[in-house]
């Protein structure tokens, strides 16, 4: 298309939504978002980035742009509501029909039949025409190039031809999905406890999307969890970094602890102690790396250690946030979100992690805190924490740079 | 690998590149090979040259004799009969067999020895008239050995018209095998268990029994397995079942050693055991449970100091406490939790059990929890 006109250009017109109601400190979301963004297409060459009108105009300005593939990527970015490939050119009349019956042969192009309206927006006032008059113009030129091809139709045609009358004219006909929310880095730092599980990553995923830069920990509990239950979990924070962008993960390792826990505490109480530990860790962790709150993929009822009173024995632990986005969901939404995000097929292959190992015949579903305090009793929980400190290995992990596929 | 049959095997990848359905010299040298394949392979499985087709292990093999005989069962009544203590590659065909191919399918139980029932195939075989009937000479799960022979004459009383089929898996290259007298009208075997590459098999066939196609083509090999034949690996599988055979009864001697050396040192360490390969199994595989902690928790601690254990079957990634062949043995959930499966060789030596049997009892000590129920 470049090639066949002079003075048109490729680029992505952005549409960020929710942030253009942030008042005052609109500027920096935006510029954080723009962080983001270009953090996110930085491999694939130059580009200008710039926002005016409540949008973002992404132009490439590097020789060969693949605008494909950074609308792809970009729909991923936390604050983002959706994007369109577009094209941008002089306002010129017979430049924008003959661009617009150029760009409708390549939709058509082995399309067979197919329905279609224009959409015209005239900002710039001095374009000699109205936008009623551009959209019938331009559709009748349009039948009159592809009379077998097109035909119109107002109410859900196949095509919507979008035109833009700005200081220049901008055309486009399709829109991609982002993902909305807030650009990450805008609502503090959160630490996820991430199992291999289906909740945990859209745990994640959802308070990713308010803001939140992510860190991960998994308590590995080798030998009674696999090398792959450890890889499968990367492999979600993996996938979860395609939205949330760079994350820690750090990997607690749990055996000796899980050993004593095993050793310690009656039997139908261990995985209510075993996640006050887990949780005590956990905010240790976030406290030393500025996160500001704890994040889990509890739903409430779910399983035996997701009771109201279960719940409330593992918050108490903390002096810490909770944040559990899920907790009100049902398990299908959950799945949804999963499948949506792409860690689903990952969370369903089959190795055990430690609460299916560890998980005891008949939990106490309703324990009370005075229950908790005597499954503990016997242990030195305040040596246990502070040995933890030895057993994290923290990686980072940033597809960015990774080719999305 | 064995080492002697590598060697060859490289050589003849670099020598015999040539199609041995060519008519030029060089395919014709390929041809020379593939019949000088299969009649060492004739020799040491007691068959006829022309009863051998070549595949790419067992699973094709296996394919290939059930879908194969359910496309040309003639008259025969469209029923066939397993057992459950199958491997995989058979219970999943024969699936197909019976949700594609409309077949009855029955799942004959096996013994607590993990042998084959004889009264309940017996029933099964009454019950109804039969088409083909697939059972595993020796199991890969546990070692336990079927009388091929004796229940080849029992299928053919009770169903004469039934074609049978043995898996002889784990049986090439460790016990001595005769075609011509196992009774067998179909034989599935696997390179790659007795020394011979990886994506190499065979299929025996009666020569007067006949078999349709499952993968069709140029027609090669009496246009029963289309496709180019792989020279250097049908040499290197007969290669190694000659030199398997030659050594037979010292590997088999070798390895009764070791696994039995094994038995002793665990039995020393005074730590709860189960052993759930029958009396009298091949010595190749042993099952043996360790109640108290869990298979792989046993498999994972050894595999990061390389050594190599399995549970349940390699070939599926399964969900904990799931394993056919020792639930159809009846053992119970827990005790299939707490199995592992020991695979012993003539490249192991003595030292190398007892050093495996030591990390067995550490590791134990270490990691075992007491089932609190």
């Amino acid at each position: 298309m470049t090639d066949r006109f002079n003075n048109v250009r490729e680029l992505l017109l952005v549409r960020i939504g929710e942030i253009t109601l942030k008042g005052l400190n609109r500027g920096r979301f935006v510029a954080r978002l723009i962080g983001n963004m270009r953090r996110r297409i930085k491999d694939l060459g130059e580009f200008s980035i710039e926002q005016s009108h409540s949008r973002i105009w992404i132009h490439s300005l590097s020789g060969n742009p693949l605008m494909k593939e950074v609308a792809k990527r970009l729909s991923s970015v936390f604050g983002i509501v959706s994007i369109s490939p577009a094209l941008e050119f002089e306002p010129d009349w017979e430049t924008l029909v003959r661009v617009v019956e150029d760009y409708a042969k390549d939709i058509l192009a082995g399309a067979g039949k197919r329905t279609f309206k224009l959409e015209t927006r005239r900002v710039n006032k001095e374009f000699p025409m109205s936008s009623y008059e551009v959209s019938s113009e331009l559709g009748a030129r349009l039948l009159t190039k592809y009379p077998d091809q097109l035909s119109v139709q107002m109410v859900d045609p196949d095509i919507i031809f979008h035109v833009e009358i700005r200081d220049m004219i901008y055309v486009y006909h399709e829109t991609i999905s982002g993902h909305a929310g807030l650009p990450v880095g805008m609502s503090g730092r959160g630490m996820l406890l991430l199992s291999g599980g289906i909740d945990s990553p859209v745990a994640g995923y959802m308070m990713a999307s308010r803001g939140m830069i992510i860190e991960a920990v998994y308590f590995h509990t080798f030998p009674y969890t696999s090398q792959q239950a450890l890889d499968k979990v990367e492999n979600l924070a993996r996938i979860l970094s395609r939205y949330a962008g760079r994350i820690a993960f750090h990997v607690v390792d749990f055996t000796d602890i899980q050993l004593e826990l095993n050793d310690k505490v009656p039997e139908d109480m261990l995985t209510v102690v075993m996640r006050r530990v887990m949780m005590r860790i956990a905010e240790k962790l976030a406290r030393e790396r500025n996160a500001k709150a704890i994040i889990t993929g509890e739903s409430l009822g779910q399983v035996a250690s997701q009771t109201a009173e279960a719940l409330m024995t593992t918050d108490i632990v903390v002096d810490l946030p909770v944040f559990r986005p899920l907790i009100g969901l049902d398990k299908n939404d959950t799945v949804t979100l999963a499948r949506k995000i792409g860690t689903f097929e990952t969370s369903i292959l089959p190795y055990d992690d430690c609460c299916t190992v560890f998980v005891s015949k008949h939990p106490k579903t309703h324990p009370s805190l005075l229950d908790a305090e005597r499954a503990e009793s016997r242990i030195d929980m305040d040596a246990i924490i502070e040995a933890s400190k030895e057993k994290i290995s923290t990686k980072l992990i940033d597809l960015s740079f990774e080719k999305s596929d | 690998m064995l080492p002697e049959v590598l060697d060859v095997y490289i050589r003849l990848l670099g020598e015999l590149g040539f199609n041995p359905s060519s008519t030029h010299a060089g395919g014709l040298r390929a041809l020379a090979r593939l019949d000088d394949a299969r009649r060492i392979i004739a020799r040491y499985l007691d068959c006829s040259p022309d009863e051998i087709i070549f595949t790419s292990g067992g699973t094709e093999s296996i394919n290939l004799a059930i879908l194969g005989t359910a496309a040309s069962m003639g008259r025969r009544p469209k029923r066939a009969l397993t057992t459950a203590g199958e491997h995989d590659a058979v219970i999943e065909t024969m699936k197909v067999l019976r949700d594609v191919h409309g077949f009855d399918v029955g799942f004959v139980a096996i013994t607590r020895e993990g042998v084959v029932d004889e009264v309940a195939l017996i029933s099964a075989l009454e019950e109804a008239p039969c088409g083909l009937v697939s059972f595993l000479v020796v199991s890969n799960e546990t070692g336990a050995i079927n009388d091929v022979r004796h229940l080849s004459s029992v299928i053919r009383q009770y169903a004469p018209q039934a074609l049978i089929h043995g898996d002889i898996v784990q049986v090439c290259g460790k016990m001595p095998f005769s075609f011509k007298n196992s009774g067998l009208d179909f034989a599935s075997l696997s390179g790659h268990k007795f020394g011979a590459p990886k994506g190499t098999g065979v299929l025996l066939k009666r020569r007067d029994v006949a078999l349709s196609p499952i993968i069709h083509g140029g027609g090669q090999q009496m246009n029963i397995r289309s496709g180019t034949e792989d020279v250097p690996g049908a040499y290197a599988l007969a290669l190694a079942l000659q030199s398997q055979a030659a050594r037979l009864n010292e590997h088999v001697e070798h390895v009764a050693a070791l696994r039995d050396r094994f038995l002793c040192e665990i039995d020393a360490l005074r730590l709860p055991y189960s052993v759930l390969s029958p009396e009298g199994a091949s010595p190749y595989v042993l099952s043996i449970a360790f109640p108290g902690i869990r298979g792989e928790t046993l498999l994972n601690a050894l595999s990061a100091e390389d050594i190599y254990i399995s549970t349940g079957s390699a070939c599926g990634s399964k969900r904990a406490g799931e394993n056919h062949v020792l639930s159809a043995m009846g053992f119970d959930r827990e005790m299939i939790l707490s199995a592992v499966r020991i695979s012993f060789s003539q490249q192991q030596s003595i030292d190398d059990v007892q050093y495996l049997a030591r990390r067995i009892g550490d590791l134990y000590d270490r990691y075992a929890m007491p089932v609190r129920r």
